[in-house]
């Protein structure tokens, strides 16, 4: 190829706005992300291949391979991806190639996917979230607003800021990214948080008590009272620890939810719990 | 006619996957404040929204697998407790199964899906890109249409005056039951979480907010998260940091 073919500012910055809402449009079991990829990739061959129509057909076959990932912290893959189609279409025998666009994507979406996952979902997300629905509880409608704000504009910042340092650092970044302790460090920085946080939503959220009483002749004697004097709040940790056990022995949360609802319904309809 | 037209709508948007969607209308709190808007109270909407939203803090769809559909337990909890004039337990007693069936939906929606990769295989096999990326913004949402609008449509539409009969003719008992189990069910929210978070070495911090929230009664969670980030500050500047130690 005579002339290089290099993809402006706009280009990435038109791909990276694509993933962030496009990555779950037709998400589905067969090929999951596959789709999204396909749409990212596909105005990026056009300019990559302006007058190679085999070439376009290829790369639209190549990125339609099953692909998943976490869309966010995991937007550094595709990021990746554009410049290594930039690199391969500029030097078809520089050592990258289809197959190993493919290899990288394929090794990477799995660890990236736990990292997006472990960070977003079960660490970021429910910690701020718990904080605004608090609020949303008191009837505060603009929490629920707050929370749609954070959350947009921290799920396009972060995506957009992983796919454009995966596309500038390309096919070595995600090995820089997972090396060195940093995303370790963050990690336990924020389960830190998250589980500081947690103990004290199983309090907040979780509001069931004993409410038995027995009718002495001459006094009445109130089980939940003296149960929350010995140890506040022991029913809801109890409970929450029950379900975190039966999971962890490999229950299905749907047997989980029947248990629970069982205990519950039994115990408030009987007058034991409240 | 217009209010379950209206909730068709919501439905559609509610079930569209994207973040603009995620977080605008499908997260049960602010589903709650839309139904809420539609039937004229967005505030109970939201209070109801958000207290269905606690039982789902741990809610983590990883692969496309899901414990109980979020979707529908925000938007049609919220429906049901607005036309039944639910306590706010009682509305999350009734939301949690409803996400159940709306599981069922999830996942009748991601085996259809499937049959959108297998057409953008033949567009891709002709190098039609502009065919793939129309499919990729159509076809997700051409069948949250028709599996989730049209429902709720329908749900709208005719199930308000039986959910009210439904209601007034449970016993008490039954309503005590049911209040005891949405008080009961956001521990199993918070037990996704800790099987999602668990790390042995992060086991005193899990105490330590629970006692300290349990004893003292203090639940401000803006306060824990402060405290808890000032914790970890400290600890990873002393060289805290999991198993493996003074890692640079």
């Amino acid at each position: 190829m005579a002339e290089k073919k290099t993809l402006t500012k706009k280009d990435i910055k038109k791909a990276a706005l694509t993933w962030h809402a496009t990555s779950h449009l037709t998400y589905n079991y067969q090929r999951l992300q596959a789709g999204a990829m396909a749409t990212v990739m596909g105005p990026i061959f056009a300019k990559l291949y302006p007058d190679k129509p085999e070439k376009i057909k290829e790369g639209c076959e190549r990125q339609m391979l099953y692909f998943n990932t976490e869309p966010r912290v995991g937007a550094i893959i595709p990021g990746m991806t554009v410049a290594l189609e930039e690199a391969y279409a500029n030097d078809p025998e520089g050592g990258v190639d289809g197959n190993l666009i493919t290899e990288i994507k394929t090794a990477l979406m799995g660890p990236m996917a736990g990292i997006g996952d472990t960070v977003w979902a079960g660490l970021i997300k429910p910690i701020i979230l718990s904080i605004t629905l608090a609020w949303a509880m008191q009837g505060y409608v603009a929490s629920a607003w707050l929370y749609f704000l954070i959350f947009f504009c921290f799920d396009l910042g972060l995506t957009y800021y992983m796919f454009t340092r995966g596309y500038k650092l390309g096919a070595d970044s995600v090995d820089r990214f997972l090396e060195g302790g940093f995303v370790k460090t963050v990690t336990t920085a924020i389960g830190i948080v998250g589980m500081f946080c947690l103990g004290a939503m199983i309090v907040k959220y979780v509001g069931i008590k004993a409410v038995l009483t027995l009718e002495m002749t001459t006094t009445t004697l109130d089980f939940g009272e003296i149960l929350n004097k010995i140890v506040p709040s022991f029913l809801p940790l109890a409970m929450t620890l029950l379900s975190y056990w039966m999971q962890v022995k490999g229950k299905k949360v749907t047997t989980v939810l029947l248990v629970l609802f069982v205990i519950g319904f039994v115990g408030g309809a009987v007058g034991f719990l409240g | 006619m217009v209010q379950a037209l209206l909730m068709a709508l919501l439905a559609l948007l509610n079930g569209i996957q994207g973040p603009l969607h995620w977080y605008m209308f499908r997260e049960p709190v602010m589903a709650g404040f839309w139904v809420g808007l539609i039937y004229g109270d967005p505030v109970q909407g939201t209070i109801i929204g958000a207290t269905i939203n606690v039982s789902y803090l741990g809610w983590i769809s990883a692969g496309g697998a899901n414990a109980s559909d979020l979707y529908w337990a925000g938007l049609l909890g919220t429906f049901v407790a607005i036309k039944g004039g639910m306590s706010l337990d009682t509305a999350v007693a009734f939301a949690v199964p409803i996400g159940l069936l709306g599981n069922y939906v999830h996942v009748a929606y991601m085996t259809l899906a499937s049959v959108w990769p297998t057409r953008m295989d033949q567009l891709a096999a002709k190098g039609d890109w502009k065919g793939i990326r129309r499919l990729q913004l159509m076809g997700g949402p051409a069948l949250v249409l028709v599996l989730r609008a049209l429902p709720v449509f329908l749900i709208a539409l005719f199930g308000g005056d039986l959910i009210q009969i439904f209601i007034d003719a449970l016993p008490v008992w039954a309503m005590n039951g049911l209040a005891a189990v949405g008080k009961l069910l956001p521990a199993l929210g918070m037990s996704m979480l800790l099987k999602f978070m668990f790390k042995k070495e992060l086991l005193p911090f899990f105490a330590l907010g629970f006692v300290i929230a349990a004893y003292t009664g203090m639940t401000d969670l803006l306060m824990f998260a402060c405290v808890g980030v000032c914790l970890a500050a400290i600890l990873i500047k002393m060289g805290f940091c999991g198993e493996e130690k003074g890692v640079v």
